[in-house]
């Protein structure tokens, strides 16, 4: 498009930058150093936080706690729990007395029981072993 | 409108450290500005707003449409700019990423503005430096006052394509938005200053 001919562009070309107004390049530099001053107290913290030798010191720390932490909770598996032996020991015992209760003593050491292969063959009619109350009650 | 000094005697009178518009398009320079100052220094700012202060100000002024705003978003600027630190130094078109926070920081302070409608832009005849051609005078005279009555993107857009001749995809990557939404705002901008200028003449 020809700029002459353009009665628009020709206009506009005619537009230059304005000028700044008087004084605002001290204004501008001035809030620009108090700025960067306030920005230096600020950074103090991040200057200590990109410390080489801090952040290794706070990573080992880290690396202790959570070492602690699992050797903690592993050690405390590792070790056998007191109630359930005990109770293993008492459930032993009754099972002990159980078993004392359920094996009835023979009475009749050479009386066969009926399981006996000689109680088979003879039958029923084998004499009945003499128990202890038996003997009481005929004496009633 | 009130008469405005001529840009080249307000310089004579003593402004330090004149801006240096050629400066701009030396990308080196700026990678150096940026990492000096990345490194701690705060001379290199003063530098910084020599090369850079009359188009970040142009695109604030263009933007917010007051000169006060304007100033506060150059201010606000240079702040930016000094907390950002050491994280300059990955900034890799300085530029960019000036006009870039410059347009940013305008909009917010539009929105922060709640007296900016009963100012209007028409009253700043600041818009653009009076130019030292009294027909070239004549001409951006005319043209503020329609730049004007565009909405603050469309103004925005034109200053960056015809004050601070960028592309439409600098623009857009200036903007944080896609050459083509760019173009598109340049093109009905375009528009609607012939549609005024058709009425007006």
């Amino acid at each position: 498009m020809n700029v002459e001919r353009d009665p628009v562009t020709r206009l506009l070309a005619a537009i230059e930058e304005p000028e700044p107004p008087r004084g605002l390049r001290e204004l501008a530099l001035a809030g620009a150093a108090a700025a960067g001053a306030r920005k230096a107290a600020v950074d103090a913290w991040r200057r200590l936080w990109e410390s080489r030798p801090l952040r290794l010191a706070w990573a080992v720390a880290v690396a202790l706690l959570v070492a602690a932490n699992f050797t903690i909770r592993t050690g405390s598996r590792a070790r056998p729990p007191a109630v359930p032996a005990a109770a293993a020991a008492q459930e032993r015992a009754g099972l002990k007395e159980l078993q004392a209760i359920v094996e009835l003593p023979r009475i009749r050491l050479h009386s066969a029981g009926i399981d006996a292969p000689e109680w088979r063959t003879t039958g029923p009619h084998a004499p009945e072993p003499k128990t202890p109350h038996h003997d009481q009650e005929d004496k009633s | 409108m009130d008469a405005v000094a001529p840009p080249m005697m307000d310089a004579a009178i003593g402004e330090p450290g004149v801006a240096c518009t050629g400066a701009w398009d030396d990308a080196s320079r700026w990678i150096e500005i940026f990492g000096e100052v990345a490194a701690g220094r705060t001379e290199p700012l003063g530098d910084l707003y020599d090369m850079a202060s009359r188009r970040l100000y142009g695109l604030a002024l263009w933007r917010t449409g007051s000169r006060d705003l304007a100033a506060e978003v150059v201010q606000e600027l240079f702040i930016r700019v000094a907390e950002h630190g050491e994280r300059l130094a990955s900034v890799r078109d300085p530029r960019w990423w000036l006009l870039s926070v410059t347009h940013r920081l305008a909009i917010d302070a539009v929105r922060r503005a709640a007296r900016r409608e009963a100012e209007p832009i028409e009253e700043h005849g600041e818009l653009a430096a009076e130019p030292v051609d009294h027909a070239r005078a004549v001409d951006a005279q005319r043209a503020w006052a329609l730049v004007a009555r565009l909405s603050a993107k469309q103004r925005e857009v034109i200053y960056l394509h015809h004050v601070a001749e960028m592309s439409h995809a600098e623009i857009g990557r200036c903007l944080g938005v896609p050459a083509f939404t760019a173009a598109s705002r340049y093109r009905l901008a375009l528009k609607a200053l012939r549609g005024m200028l058709g009425r007006t003449t």
